[in-house]
């Protein structure tokens, strides 16, 4: 007699099919055991069904829009690529130097990234962009001392 | 238009395609990291991360009908990310405010029961380990399948079911104990 305890997920999930839902159906009508570990899995998962999420508090999309035009909305600058040399080195300076505080340990691949672009006068271009998400997402910062959750 | 559809406007950078998308799946991106961090306010920056990638990843996103467990690979991403850097381990502090009645009188029996029952399974949920959550998150909530919860995760099925096996076992202790045990 085969317990029902491999399949005790798909059930629940609702992915078996009739034949398999009719063969764990007559298990359990013989096996005490099984019809209570079904009837406890089951009264958890629909207990599961009683915890909704809370709604966001505002639309996603408005900080979306603001992180895909910072520049024009927190610079008022219309085009970082008009900016002159000078600008530049000075931005990739403070980015260089502010990055490099904020990612203490982990500082030179964002920094230099960051700092080349800038120079070379491409400010973040989607290759450079998508280093710096991946060196984000994978060495972040540690919480700084007094930062408390 | 299907979000195959979608993610090829995106990648080929029309914004309207990917407000459109954003707008039809925040609400399960939200739910997502709420379950997993227990925080409204980490659940929307990491929703807004999650899209941020989305967008930023547009261009290697194979439109083969499984958006869905592509995004929620994002989120997961970054939901693991989050609980490293706060060196949690299984442990998430839901906010309740919504339901938190402390100093509010008393209520009638029926929302007490209903809320006791909600923090009974808040608790329950953020006790379990990280993997384990996520696997049971996705099943519960968004209705992945396992193949595509285990695409989602970067794992096998047989390691996702093995997941959901362990999940629901410490939930089944917590929530609907043997009668007579504990
Ligand atoms: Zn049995």
């Amino acid at each position: 007699m085969n317990h029902i305890d491999t399949r005790l997920t798909a059930w629940l999930g609702g992915s078996l099919d009739r034949a398999a839902r009719e063969e764990i159906e007559a298990h359990c009508a013989t096996c005490a055991d099984c019809r209570r570990l079904l009837a406890r899995s089951e009264a958890v998962w629909s207990a599961l069904g009683e915890l909704p999420a809370p709604a966001p508090a505002r639309p996603a999309w408005e900080g979306i829009a603001a992180a895909l035009h910072p520049v024009q909305e927190r610079a008022g600058v219309r085009d970082w690529r008009r900016w002159s040399f000078p600008a530049a080195a000075a931005a990739a300076l403070v980015c260089g130097v502010v990055l490099g505080d904020r990612l203490a340990g982990e500082p030179t691949g964002v920094a230099r990234i960051l700092t080349q672009d800038i120079i070379a006068g491409t400010l973040l271009s989607e290759d450079a962009a998508s280093d710096l998400d991946g060196l984000i997402a994978t060495a972040w910062y540690e919480p700084a001392q007094g930062e408390t959750r | 238009m299907n979000d195959d559809q979608l993610m090829t406007r995106i990648a080929a950078g029309e914004e309207a395609a990917f407000r459109l998308l954003v707008e039809r799946w925040e609400h399960q991106v939200h739910a997502f990291h709420w379950r997993m961090t227990g925080s409204r306010e980490e659940a929307e920056d990491l929703t807004q991360d999650t899209f941020l990638k989305v967008h930023a990843h547009a261009g290697s996103y194979r439109p083969e009908g499984r958006f869905q467990s592509w995004l929620f690979r994002i989120a997961g991403n970054l939901a693991r990310s989050w609980a490293r850097r706060r060196k949690i381990v299984g442990w998430v502090r839901f906010d309740i405010d919504v339901h938190d009645r402390a100093g509010r009188g008393p209520a009638p029996d029926a929302v007490v029961a209903g809320e006791q029952l909600r923090q009974q399974l808040q608790r329950a949920l953020a006790g379990l380990p990280p993997r384990q959550r996520e696997a049971l998150v996705l099943r519960r909530y968004h209705d992945l399948s396992q193949r595509d919860i285990a695409a989602a995760m970067g794992t096998s099925e047989g390691a996702v079911e093995s997941l959901l096996v362990r999940a629901l076992d410490t939930l089944r202790r917590e929530l609907a104990p043997e009668p007579g045990a504990g």
